[in-house]
C-alpha cells in the first residue's frame, strides 16, 4: 500500500503541485510554442510524455551502474544526451519503418520533443526525486502529462491574449507570461511556497 | 545600417532573446532572483552558448538534420564540462544554487533551434556578429531583470540593502518572476516603440 501511495504522491506532485512548467518554468518556451496551434497540442503532448517516460526508465537503469560522487554533475548531462539521442533515433527509425506514409508529418513532433528543456529538465528532476524504476516511470509519465496540462491551459487563452482587445504593449508574449505567473501562484498555494526537491 | 549595426540593434532590442522572443526563460525566472545570480547566469549562458555555437558551426550542413542536432547537443554537453569546472572553482555556492538550470543551458533554444533557423544559414562573419549580439542582448536583459527583481523582492542590490520601505518577496518566486518578466517585456516593447517613433 505504501508503494502505491508513494506513486500516487509522485503522480500528483509531478503533474499538479510541482508542475515543472509552473513551478520551475522548465519547458515554458516549448509550452508557449506548442500552445500556438491547438491542433498540434495533443501530438506534442504525447511525444513529450513518451520521451520523459522512456528516457526516465532508461536513466534509472544507467544510473544503477554509474559511479556516484563529485564527477556526477560532469558526466550526467552527457549520459542524458546519449539516452535522449538513442530514443530519438530509435523513434525516428520506427516511424520511418511503420508509418512511412505520414513520416514527414510526424517527424517534426519527434524533432521538437526530443531535445528541449522540458524533457531534459524533467530527467534531472527525476534523478533527485525518484529511487525505483516505477518512480521514474510514474514521474516521467505524469510530468509529461503536466506539460500537456500547462500547454493546454495556455492554449485556452492564447487567441484572446493575442487579440486586439489587449493593450498593445501587453499583447501576446507579456500577457502570456503574466497569465502563467498567476497559474504558477496557484501551484505555490498547493505546496506552501516551498518546493520539496531541488530547484 | 551595416551588418554589424543591424545585428547589434536586433540582438539588443527588436529581437531580444528574453524580452521579445521569450527564449531561455526557465533559468531567468527561477534562478535569477538577484543581481549576483543574474550575472552568474549571464556568464554561464555566454560561455556554454558561444563556445557550443562556435564549434557546432563547423558541423557540415549536408549531414542529415537528425544527426546534426545530436552533434550540437553533444558538443554543448562537452563544452559544459570545462565551463562547470571553472565556475565551480570560482563561484561554487552560486553554481550549487543554480541546480538543474546549469545543465539545462545545454539544450537552450540558441543551440537547438536558433542555430538551425538563423545563425548557421548566414555567412560566417554575419553569423558571428549575430551570435555575439544576440547573446549580449540576452545577458543585458537578464542582468537588468535580476537587478529589478532583487530591488523589488528584497530592497537590496548585490546584497547591499537600500532601505526601500515596501518589498514584495513574491517576486523572488517563479510565479512572481513570470509576472515581473511579463511587465518587463511590455515595458521593453513600449521603450522600443517610443525610440523607433523618435528616430522616424
Amino acid at each position: 500500500m505504501s508503494v502505491f501511495l508513494r506513486l500516487v504522491e509522485i503522480a500528483f506532485i509531478s503533474m499538479i503541485a510541482e508542475n515543472a512548467v509552473f513551478t520551475r518554468s522548465i519547458g515554458m518556451s516549448t509550452a508557449l510554442m506548442v500552445a500556438k496551434k491547438r491542433s498540434r497540442l495533443l501530438g506534442f503532448g504525447i511525444c513529450i510524455t513518451y520521451m520523459t517516460t522512456i528516457t526516465g526508465i532508461i536513466a534509472y537503469f544507467l544510473f544503477s551502474y554509474l559511479p556516484k560522487g563529485e564527477y556526477e554533475p560532469l558526466y550526467m548531462p552527457i549520459v542524458f544526451i546519449a539516452v535522449l539521442s538513442l530514443i530519438y533515433v530509435i523513434t525516428l527509425l520506427m516511424l520511418w519503418k511503420f508509418k512511412y506514409d505520414t513520416f514527414d508529418g510526424l517527424k517534426k513532433y519527434v524533432h521538437i520533443s526530443a531535445f528541449n528543456c522540458a524533457v531534459f529538465g524533467i530527467l534531472f528532476l527525476s534523478v533527485d526525486k525518484c529511487t525505483s524504476p516505477a518512480d521514474f516511470a510514474v514521474f516521467g509519465l505524469f510530468s509529461g502529462l503536466g506539460f500537456m496540462v500547462a500547454a493546454y491551459m495556455t492554449a485556452i487563452v492564447y487567441d484572446k491574449l493575442y487579440s486586439d482587445e489587449m493593450p498593445a504593449f501587453f499583447r501576446g508574449f507579456p500577457a502570456l507570461l503574466i497569465y502563467n505567473g498567476i497559474l504558477a501562484m496557484a501551484c505555490y498555494g498547493l505546496t506552501g511556497h516551498q518546493l520539496t526537491y531541488v530547484i | 545600417m551595416s551588418d554589424k549595426d543591424s545585428s547589434l540593434y536586433e540582438g539588443l532590442t527588436t529581437k531580444n532573446a528574453l524580452f521579445i522572443s521569450g527564449l531561455v526563460i526557465a533559468p531567468a525566472v527561477t534562478y535569477a532572483t538577484s543581481l549576483r545570480h543574474g550575472l552568474m547566469l549571464a556568464a554561464m549562458f555566454t560561455a556554454v552558448t558561444f563556445l557550443s555555437l562556435l564549434i557546432s558551426s563547423f558541423v557540415p550542413r549536408n549531414i542529415v538534420y537528425a544527426v546534426r542536432i545530436i552533434l550540437y547537443t553533444f558538443i554543448a554537453a562537452l563544452v559544459y564540462v570545462p565551463v562547470y569546472i571553472i565556475a565551480n572553482q570560482l563561484f561554487p555556492s552560486d553554481l550549487a544554487q543554480m541546480g538543474v538550470f546549469a545543465p539545462l543551458l545545454i539544450t537552450n533554444s540558441f543551440i537547438i533551434s536558433k542555430s538551425e533557423v538563423k545563425f548557421f544559414r548566414e555567412k560566417r562573419s554575419k553569423m558571428f556578429t549575430d551570435i555575439i549580439f544576440y547573446i549580449l542582448g540576452y545577458d543585458v536583459a537578464v542582468i537588468l531583470y535580476s537587478a529589478v527583481r532583487e530591488l523589488l523582492s528584497g530592497g537590496s542590490l548585490m546584497g547591499s540593502i537600500y532601505g526601500i520601505p515596501t518589498v514584495m518577496p513574491m517576486f523572488s518566486t517563479t510565479a512572481g518572476g513570470l509576472i515581473l518578466l511579463g511587465f518587463c517585456a511590455a515595458l521593453f516593447r513600449a521603450v522600443i516603440y517610443a525610440a523607433g517613433r523618435k528616430r522616424e
